[in-house]
């Protein structure tokens, strides 16, 4: 039992650190205080995806001795949903999102749902979160999309 | 010809019931261009890139759109300034969002066409009437280019 909560706030301690239980390196929580007040367009959003999303995602193709790497090309981005929208999806992704660094965060953010057709696992596809501060854009939060 | 109007009127009452209201088709405000539905063995078979898509997007909605901000004498050009494009997404999902879209898609182009087409989310910030600001509109790419073919006003 006791050997269980050590386990127990050994995971707490990780996903709090940035990381979530399936290894991705997520960037830390921006502050309020930080989140840029000017509405980024979805080019920038797109362009930030696609920086972010190796760095963070660097693991999910390895498998079986391989190590490829994440690339433009082995990560398709299928949905952009600015989170502040009150559409059913945006309030779905909005709640999921708030889990990783509060609702102010979530409410300021975009979702980006990418697939790795080249993952070895079936759970190939993610809606990772993304919020702009004023020192840059930061993906910190990311969930299975089914 | 009575009877399509009304089947139109039918399925246009359908889609105002789920929230979304088609200006595609016979519904056309006079304003708006549309492409025409390409045929299904025109459809391009390669994947697309979400740059890709709103590149597209971003060429052909001043000119679809030409007159959406047009008001009292007043003609202000759709750019890329008064465009705020909040949402993308590929129809061929199963999710409930692309679902919905992929049905009012089809309603102007067939089912094969609305499959392989992306919804894009646009706001017009300048518009006179703020409840009917947001439209999705729904553009495939054909070996011949991308076509704008049909949208839906989404008052939220």
């Amino acid at each position: 039992m006791r050997k269980v909560a050590a386990l127990g706030s050994t995971l707490l301690a990780v996903c709090v650190g940035g990381a979530t239980a399936s290894g991705r390196a997520l960037d830390p929580c921006p502050t309020v205080r930080t989140l840029d007040d000017h509405r980024a367009s979805i080019e920038q959003v797109v362009a930030a995806a696609r920086e972010r999303i190796p760095h963070v995602y660097a693991t999910v193709n390895y498998g079986q001795g391989r190590h490829p790497r994440v690339t433009r090309a082995t990560s398709l981005i299928r949905e952009v949903i600015w989170l502040s929208l009150p559409t059913k999806e945006g309030r779905r992704l909005r709640a999921r999102a708030a889990k990783f660094c509060g609702n102010d965060v979530a409410f300021n953010s975009w979702a980006v749902v990418v697939e790795f057709p080249g993952a070895q696992t079936t759970d190939n596809q993610f809606a990772a979160f993304l919020a702009k501060t004023r020192s840059g854009w930061r993906l910190y939060g990311s969930v299975e999309q089914p | 010809m009575q009877r399509a109007r009304i089947g139109g009127i039918a399925a246009a009452a359908t889609l105002a019931a789920a929230g979304l209201v088609v200006t595609g088709s016979n519904a056309t405000p006079a304003d708006f261009h549309f492409d025409q539905c390409p045929k299904a063995g025109t459809l391009a078979q390669s994947p697309q890139t979400i740059e890709e898509v709103v590149a597209a997007a971003r060429a052909l909605i001043p000119h679809v759109f030409a007159g959406i901000n047009n008001a009292q004498g007043r003609n202000p050009p759709v750019t890329k300034a008064n465009t705020n494009i909040t949402e993308v997404l590929a129809l061929f999902h199963s999710t409930t969002q692309a679902t919905r879209y992929r049905k009012a898609a089809a309603k102007s182009c067939g089912s094969r066409v609305a499959y392989r087409s992306w919804a894009v989310l646009a706001q017009f910030p300048d518009m006179q009437m703020a409840g009917y600001s947001q439209l999705a509109a729904f553009l495939v790419k054909t070996t011949s280019g991308w076509r704008l073919y049909s949208s839906v006003w989404d008052p939220r």
